[in-house]
């Protein structure tokens, strides 16, 4: 029996990781809604209908159904596109309501849209079962997306990058350095030593840089997979910040030897071997890559400028609006219930809270009209009054039933919601 | 593969959310996160006792706080960190409100990496004044 890892075991790999980034999107959106709507922005009717649990779920539903086909056979070309479309569809909601995607979901999409490229070029010359194509084409592209990594580390933080800087920044701003353990230890050494930290930066940007020679196979595709996996181990010691997708793929792409099937023909000929055409089409698309990054970097670089002066503004004393007293029913020095008082009421963007101070210490209560899943017993039809989650209900349950009564009687017969953005648009 | 890197650099967006360089068009992306310059200093959010030893946040789980703790989002009492990161620490004192047994400050506590050196001793610019139970 040969040794090495079959095209079809990776195929279902990809099908595996790529299903579990699907299920993990139900979780990270839910969450980013919810901060997204506390935090008072609008949502847009794309990303709120998206982000609706059931909405999602169909989504992810859809996806999971899509990529068991597609490992279930070899050249499954369209219904590869199903978990692909769903991954797509997932993090652009995700990185519109968070503010900024996260990378390491993009791993499973990036390796399946390799895989599927790959297939469409066996299809076009007549191999449509032959995955050697599909493989390279998968490997072709994580070797992209660490060529990229480290071409925006060199376009956006230039060459002090390699300085260890960014890298003790990370670190610092993870992990605070409370030595409180060895790795703790570990981690406080290299942002006190700058030669470690500068080495470590150097190495991440080189073997990023390096992870197109992958395609080259053999030792190389080993070295610089291995030197790949090395930094995301040292990034996860030193930061907490683990990137498991990628290093899946690390292993099972760059690592373990590939079983090449007796009639795959998609490993890649050298450049120069090429057919004229192919070099040209290198030669342009290189030439536009380097146009793309330059004007990239020039938009980075006027924003960072942008941001730099908005840092600094000059500071003209506002005279500060004094917190409200009252805000509806609820006066400041109020008894509530069990010898629970009103301390503070705060305005918030979505609503205002309730600050109660008692026996058992402070508590407090957000009341808002914010369109999340959660619900709260002390609820007045679509107006919430969230209390702290770690905080046993048995303990706040008497505050909050009277904060509910008081709410409910205040609205009486008008909508609460109404209630209380009439009531917080008189104290901003 | 050129192609993936040309057009992940020619397609990226800024969000609505913050005004960051973010590419949302799945899975074309320039992997750019922690890629800009790191500037001169870097901050976490920490709790100091009145012995002066620090603690991480998670290391309590009951916080009384006298004043307000703001979020990222608000204008900062003092310079911030990762945003999400110190939001997330935010999210926790607020849902570990709860009787404090001894009285702690949290603090953002900030290190200067300029210089190419060792940095020097961190200062701590206090947020709030609270009580709290491990």
């Amino acid at each position: 029996m040969s040794r090495g890892i079959a095209a079809a075991q990776l195929r279902v790999a990809l099908a595996v990781v790529a299903m579990i980034d699907l299920v993990s999107f139900y979780f990270f959106i839910g969450e980013a809604r919810e901060r997204a709507l506390l935090a008072g922005a609008p949502l847009g009717w794309f990303v709120g209908a998206l982000s609706r649990a059931p909405v999602r779920a169909a989504v992810i539903a859809i996806g999971i159904g899509g990529a068991v086909a597609f490992a279930r056979a070899a050249g499954r070309l369209a219904i590869g596109f199903v978990p692909l479309v769903a991954l797509m569809l997932l993090s652009n909601v995700h990185g519109r309501l968070f503010g900024s995607p996260w990378r390491h979901l993009y791993y499973s999409g990036l390796c399946l849209f390799g895989w599927l490229m790959g297939l469409a070029v066996a299809r076009v010359r007549g191999t449509p079962s032959d995955e050697s194509y599909a493989r390279t084409g998968a490997l072709a592209l994580l070797g992209a997306a660490y060529l990229n990594a480290g071409l925006s580390k060199l376009a956006f933080g230039g060459l002090d990058w390699t300085s260890g800087a960014p890298i003790q920044a990370v670190i610092v701003a993870q992990d605070g350095l409370v030595r409180d353990g060895v790795l703790s230890t570990y981690r406080s050494w290299v942002v006190m030593t700058p030669a470690v930290a500068a080495s470590f930066s150097f190495a991440t940007v080189l073997f990023e840089v390096a992870g197109p020679l992958m395609l080259l196979g053999g030792v190389t595709r080993a070295i610089v997979a291995l030197g790949l996996l090395g930094m995301h181990s040292n990034i996860y010691v030193l930061t907490g910040i683990l990137y498991w997708e990628s290093m899946v793929f690390l292993v099972l792409l760059g690592v373990l030897p590939y079983r090449e099937a007796a009639d795959a023909r998609g490993t890649p000929l050298p450049v120069l071997s090429s057919p004229p055409a192919f070099r040209v089409t290198a030669a342009v698309l290189a030439v536009a890559a380097l146009f793309a990054i330059v004007h990239q970097q020039g938009r980075y670089t006027a924003w960072a400028n942008r941001r730099t002066d908005a840092d600094v503004p000059p500071r003209v004393a506002e005279p500060e609006k004094p917190a409200p007293r009252r805000i509806g029913p609820f006066a400041v020095g109020d008894e509530v219930a069990q010898g629970w008082a009103i301390e503070r009421l705060t305005p918030t963007p979505e609503g205002f809270r309730v600050t109660v101070n008692g026996p058992a210490g402070q508590a407090r209560f957000d009341v808002n009209c914010v369109d999340v899943e959660h619900r709260s017993p002390f609820d007045v039809g679509r107006a919430h009054i969230f209390y702290p989650r770690d905080v046993p209900l048995s303990l706040v349950e008497p505050v909050g039933n009277v904060l509910r009564d008081r709410l409910q009687s205040a609205a009486a017969a008008r909508d609460p919601c109404q209630v209380v953005d009439d009531w917080t648009a008189s104290v901003r | 593969m050129l192609a993936y890197v040309a057009l992940s650099w020619l397609v990226r967006f800024d969000t609505g959310v913050d005004h960051q360089n973010a590419s949302l068009v799945y899975p074309l992306d320039t992997f750019s996160m922690y890629a800009g310059k790191a500037g001169d200093a870097s901050s976490a959010l920490l709790v100091r006792d009145g012995q002066g030893n620090v603690r991480r946040v998670t290391s309590f789980s009951a916080f009384a706080c006298r004043e307000p703790v703001p979020h990222a989002s608000a204008p900062p009492p003092c310079p911030g960190g990762i945003p999400y990161r110190y939001d997330d620490l935010v999210r926790y004192v607020e849902t570990h409100a709860g009787p404090g047994e001894r009285d702690a400050e949290l603090v953002m506590r900030t290190w200067q990496l300029r210089g190419g050196g060792a940095p020097p001793p961190p200062s701590d610019c206090v947020i709030a004044h609270c009580t709290v139970s491990p």
